[in-house]
């Protein structure tokens, strides 16, 4: 069943990393209309946060395109946030989304962004075609 | 790094030599992939020079921290623990703590939370 759209938010902006922090703070500001608990927009800010960084490091690599986080609000107090790129795009979605499994070699990054969007959202869904871009859309319904 | 205790400080990290030899980086703001950088830095310029033996990363005045800040703490963890010297995290929120469990690092980590409470300590 479709729930009711109360509210929408679209943000667009290049990929530089100091809009990491800008996009995590701009979705839980929206997000808090909702009036979630505190560890429920912690969750939030943290899924964000590592999806816009995927943009940035993997999608574009060094290249400025633009990231788009679109944020909606339903009536039963879900939310659905949905972060794109028009970067790289991944080859293998399956594996990047193992835990621990990292492009990097210099044993500086986890590889585990996909392992928190995922336990940090209720439903993650990726979807990549190869050099046209990433979307990562998670779910989350608020208690 | 014996004596005296001594602190220098930079933008997000400060450094301080306690008097017992450990050597304290207190970091400061958000841990992210854009901050991590110059952490990483000052964290790496110091373990080069001195090589401390006993590390603390002091967490208390951190306010975010997503996988970057795992990837800081790991690379540290790799570094420290291969010239033979221990690290031990103080100061860790909730928040972190549930990506240090996630990635199962919890398990190998000497880990103190905000409130105080010892996790695997050594």
């Amino acid at each position: 069943m479709k729930h009711k759209l109360i509210n929408e938010m679209k943000l667009v902006f290049l990929s530089d990393s100091r809009n990491e922090s800008f996009a995590r703070s701009a979705v839980t500001a929206f997000v808090s209309q909702l009036d979630p608990h505190t560890g429920e927009l912690a969750d939030i800010r943290t899924a964000v946060s590592e999806a816009v960084t995927n943009c940035i490091i993997h999608g574009y690599r060094g290249t400025v395109g633009r990231v788009t986080v679109d944020t909606k609000l339903y009536a039963d107090r879900s939310v659905r946030i949905r972060v794109s790129d028009k970067g790289r795009g991944i080859e293998d979605i399956e594996k990047a989304k193992e835990p621990l499994f990292t492009t990097d070699d210099s044993g500086e990054r986890g590889g585990m962004g996909f392992a928190i969007m995922e336990t940090f959202s209720d439903r993650m869904t990726v979807a990549s075609r190869l050099g046209h871009g990433t979307t990562v859309t998670m779910y989350k319904r608020l208690q | 790094m014996e004596g005296k205790e001594a602190a220098v400080s930079y933008d997000r990290v400060s450094v301080i030599a306690e008097e017992d030899g450990t050597c304290r980086f207190v970091l400061t703001g958000e841990l992210d992939h854009h901050s991590v950088k110059e952490m990483r830095e000052v964290i790496d310029a110091t373990l080069i020079d001195h090589r401390p033996m006993r590390v603390v990363l002091d967490l208390n005045e951190v306010s975010f921290t997503d996988s970057a800040g795992l990837g800081l703490i790991l690379g540290r963890y790799t570094r420290i623990s291969g010239y033979g010297g221990t690290m031990r995290l103080i100061g860790v929120s909730e928040e972190f703590m549930k990506i240090l469990r996630l990635a199962g690092t919890d398990r190998f980590l000497t880990i103190e939370r905000r409130n105080g409470t010892a996790k695997n300590h050594r």
